[in-house]
């Protein structure tokens, strides 16, 4: 007794540990004058300890005191990706800094945000006329060089008499320019409704077939249709894509025709443009054309310039604006939470913080009270709140993607045990038990290096979403990297390749000669190799029946301490607790059972490596249950053992009904004590049962629903005993993954690399090296230690937190400036 | 020990043929008594033990000196220490005594 009350004092006087238990909360409630309150929550958001709570909840987004402030930087926001996908257009860069400057006033910042938007909006109205101005122009112009050539083939056809009438039908009304240089000459007699017409046009390549067989069928045949290709892609001016186009002539005679032709280029999106017959008119519209287009690139170039001068003005704020806008959103939707009070002169907030930041926040709310110029302090207090506090945990780099993966799973209930502590270690250790290979580790450890050394580089760096899962976890990966090493060692694989680091083999051949070694083998001559598998082992006929028997025996061995560990974590969280039905009820008959049977299985394989006996463990376990009262015979491993099996089947039989009977029933016996008169003092003991809800207890004590309490108890009983001999099983997998890998790499190794080598050709030793790399880096460094990891992180989430983790808490999530990000917008 | 293994390796026939048979009968258990024999003085696995908890109370000792933030974070760095000196620890016993008094030896393959 005085040493269980010695270790008692022990663990009582140990200093907390670090990461074990979720950082203690308390419930605050602030009273803020209206002047100060968006100082205060400014300030209180670049602390970023405390998490308001929605007071407002019921309430619609409309309905809110600030919902036009929110309105305004939504307004604000949408300018400012406006202007971010102006520059992106434009190619130039931006530039990322973020200067803080808090003397710009929003409504400034509004009212220059509208005018560069309305800046900008005008400038690219009147490129983009510009521009569809330019296209319109090229296409004449192609269409007129185009032409020329059909125009001038066709002449000897036509009618020779160049100063007849040769209607020039155009669509397009802007070309009134060009037009009078032709109507200049054009001898205005009437329509010759009998001579050829023409129409000149450009239209996308894609359509011409089409064009040309509708125009067929609209004039009966009755047209001549040359096509020539642009030669180069144009601007489509309607589109705006670049498309291949075609110039056509159509030639025609009639009025009905003409109407009908250009119907059908409308229809088909075909631009007609006015074509002089003429060569001298030709050349000299061409002229025009071109003088025209130069003009117009010229103006369009300046347009560019100065479009671009203002972007970049805009440029060097842009981030800094974004920034700004983003916080002031949060704190107005943080403003909005808050309640105000009946004197509407001040709102009234709450909210968690965690205990060691009290003292930070107020100094914060005093610091904002002064620079307000407020005449009212801030009050700031604390509060009891009946719901259960969020969970905080202050991690640093190296451990925050461990407890990242840990909250994978479930959020840790406020201050119970949280097992990140232990997976920080032992989480690598299984993945290098899968993965012992220490040729690979190193390549994995040079790529957690890579990582780490560039960390501040890659940090500020957009990554895509592998890669950033990658440099997240890049302490994981180091830590997987040396023990994947370590382990390599032990199992004496470099790509699977056995080394002779630690000494001589402990096997030799039986005699000089040895030609007993290939049908009864080596024999041992001296001591164990000292460090890790004996290197004779790989390549023999025995190797996996060798192998396959050790690292099944190491997977339940390292199975039962690891649950072990777990149950013992729920012995800490009992105590935490002040849980002692806990304790006496389910840790000691948990305890009992698992090790009972599992641990005197890792006894027994323990005691037949040290003994070297010969007595077969499935059926030492088998008989412990079938017959434990016979004689062991050959399943004889050490003296006392058939009692010794009785006792221990015995309290196995004694631990089940210990777990599941007595925990129910002296709950309803505290409950009828409690709450029926008895007596007054226990309210607040801390003997409560925490597998009924906190705050039931204090709520709805009179409900205490004793069927669902027993099945409970039942369930959980039943999953445990159950649940010892799959879980251990499942730790198998450790020796799977690790045969596996273990062929792989051989496979790899022996009929790539060694064939390959095998010849002298130096090609086919290269394309030889060359598969034997890629095989090794996707395959087993990629798909291998993905899978690996899997498991390992399995094994973490069901088998070990199931002995002791609730995981159903929430995380706290505090209103801070640091934790907005981008998507918030 | 190393001529009395040699006396074994290099005996007359009888013995030799004995031993031959028992192994075709494939139990080893006349072996076992002389390779207990031999190695009832090993001392590998204590002493490599030892090896083990000095890393271990060293690095625990390191780690406290170097990065000394508290007793809270010190208790922490010490678990994280002792859980991998433990892990470690027991991978390499585990290899070991595997090895110590092995049922089956290695038999090459015809390549070799």
């Amino acid at each position: 007794m005085v040493f269980s009350e010695k270790m008692d004092q022990f663990i009582d006087n140990l200093p907390p540990m670090d990461l074990m238990r979720s950082e203690k909360m308390t419930f605050v409630q602030l009273i803020i004058p209206a002047e100060s309150a968006h100082r205060a929550i400014s300030y209180l958001g670049e602390l970023g300890l405390l998490q308001f709570r929605d007071l407002n909840a019921e309430k619609s987004p409309f309905q809110r005191t600030f919902v036009n402030q929110v309105k305004r930087c939504a307004e604000m926001s949408r300018k400012l990706r406006f202007f971010k996908d102006q520059i992106n257009k434009a190619g130039l860069i931006s530039s990322t800094r973020i200067v803080l400057q808090r003397d710009i006033d929003l409504e400034d910042l509004e009212v220059q945000l509208a005018e560069h938007e309305h800046e900008l909006i005008e400038m690219n109205s009147n490129s983009d006329k510009l521009r569809q101005s330019y296209n319109e122009l090229l296409e004449f112009k192609i269409v007129l060089q185009k032409a020329c050539g059909f125009l001038v083939s066709s002449n000897g056809h036509a009618v020779s008499d160049e100063r007849e009438l040769q209607e020039n039908i155009y669509s397009n009304d802007d070309y009134v320019e060009t037009a009078s240089l032709l109507e200049q000459d054009m001898v205005p007699q009437p329509s010759n409704p009998s001579g050829l017409r023409f129409i000149c046009g450009i239209i996308c390549k894609s359509k011409v077939l089409r064009f040309e067989r509708m125009l067929f069928r609209a004039t009966r045949g009755n047209m001549l249709f040359n096509q020539a290709p642009a030669g180069e892609q144009i601007m489509d001016p309607v589109s705006t894509e670049m498309i291949e186009k075609t110039v056509f002539v159509v030639f025609f005679s009639g009025d009905q025709a003409r109407t009908k032709i250009l119907k059908i280029c409308e229809a088909f999106g075909a631009n007609c443009y006015p074509v002089p017959e003429d060569i001298s008119k030709q050349r000299q519209i061409t002229r025009e054309v071109s003088s025209r287009l130069t003009d117009l690139e010229a103006t369009l170039d300046a347009g560019i310039r100065h479009r671009n001068k203002a972007l970049a003005s805009i440029t060097d704020h842009l981030a800094n604006w974004m920034n700004m806008v983003r916080r002031e959103k949060a704190v107005y939707d943080t403003l909005n939470m808050l309640n105000f009070d009946v004197t509407k002169k001040c709102l009234v907030g709450e909210g968690w913080c965690p205990m060691f930041a009290k003292t930070q926040m107020q100094e914060a709310l005093q610091r904002a009270t002064f620079d307000s110029n407020s005449q009212v302090g801030i009050i700031f207090h604390p509060m009891d709140a009946v719901e259960s506090p969020p969970t905080y945990f202050r991690t640093n780099t190296f451990t925050s993607p461990y407890q990242e993966i840990v909250d994978a799973y479930g959020v840790a209930r406020y201050q119970e045990a949280n097992p990140a502590v232990y997976t920080t270690v032992i989480f690598p250790f299984l993945f290098a038990l899968m993965f012992g290979d220490w040729g690979h580790g190193i390549c994995l450890l040079l790529g957690a290096l890579v990582l780490i050394v560039r960390e501040n580089k890659l940090s500020t760096q957009k990554l895509g979403s592998f890669m950033e899962m990658l440099f997240g976890g890049r302490y994981i990966l180091l830590m997987m990297a040396l023990f994947s090493i370590y382990c390599g060692l032990i199992y004496n694989e470099f790509f699977s390749v056995p080394f002779h680091i630690f000494g001589a083999s402990a096997y030799q051949c039986r005699d000089s000669s040895c030609r007993d070694a290939h049908t009864v083998g080596l024999i041992k001559y001296r001591d164990p190799y000292p460090f890790g598998v004996d290197p004779s082992w790989r390549g023999s006929r025995s190797e996996l029946s060798f192998l396959n028997s050790l690292k099944m025996k190491m997977s339940i061995l390292f199975g039962v301490t690891h649950m072990n560990l777990g149950i013992l974590l729920s012995y800490f969280n009992a105590r935490f607790f002040g849980c002692s039905l806990d304790i006496r009820y389910q840790f000691v008959p948990q305890m009992i059972f698992l090790n009972s049977l599992f641990g005197y299985l890792s006894l027994l394989i323990i005691v037949k490596w040290c003994t070297g006996s010969q007595a077969d463990l499935y059926h030492v376990m088998i008989y412990m249950f079938l017959s434990p009262t016979d004689d062991l015979g050959e399943n004889q491993l050490f003296w006392g053992q058939r009692p010794l099996q009785i006792v221990l089947l015995l309290l196995a039989i004694v631990a089940v009904p210990w777990m599941l009977f007595p925990k129910p029933f002296i709950l309803k016996k505290r409950h009828t004590e409690r709450f029926q008169g008895r007596s007054y003092g226990l309210l607040n003991t801390s003997e409560m049962d925490l597998e009924v809800e906190p705050d039931s207890a204090r709520q709805h004590h009179e409900e205490f629903n004793f069927s669902e309490v027993f099945v409970h108890q039942m369930i959980h009983s039943i999953e445990f005993i159950l649940g010892s001999v799959s879980n251990t099983a499942s730790y198998l997998r450790l020796w799977a993954l690790s045969l596996a890998h273990s062929e792989l790499s051989t496979v790899f190794y022996e009929k790539v690399l060694l064939l390959a080598w095998g010849y002298d050709n130096l090609v086919i030793r290269l394309v030889g090296l060359a598969v034997f790399t890629f095989a090794t880096a996707f395959i087993l460094l990629m798909m291998e230690s993905l899978s690996a990891f899997l498991h390992a992180l399995r094994l973490h989430w069901v088998e070990f937190q199931n002995k002791f983790y609730h995981g159903d808490g929430f995380k706290f999530k505090p209103f801070s400036f640091a934790a907005l990000t981008e998507e918030d917008d | 020990m190393q001529e009395r293994h040699d006396q074994i390796v290099s005996t007359p026939s009888p013995i030799h043929h004995l031993q031959l048979g028992i192994e075709i009968a494939g139990t080893l258990s006349l072996f076992s008594p002389i390779r207990i024999w031999h190695q009832s003085t090993d001392m590998g696995f204590p002493a490599t033990t030892l090896i083990f908890a000095a890393i271990g109370i060293v690095a625990s000792l390191c780690t406290v000196i170097c990065f000394n933030r508290g007793s809270s974070s010190n208790l922490f760095h010490l678990t994280l220490v002792l859980t991998a000196t433990i892990c470690c620890w027991m991978m390499w016993a585990i290899v070991y005594l595997a090895q110590m008094k092995p049922l089956i030896v290695p038999i090459l393959s015809e390549a070799e």
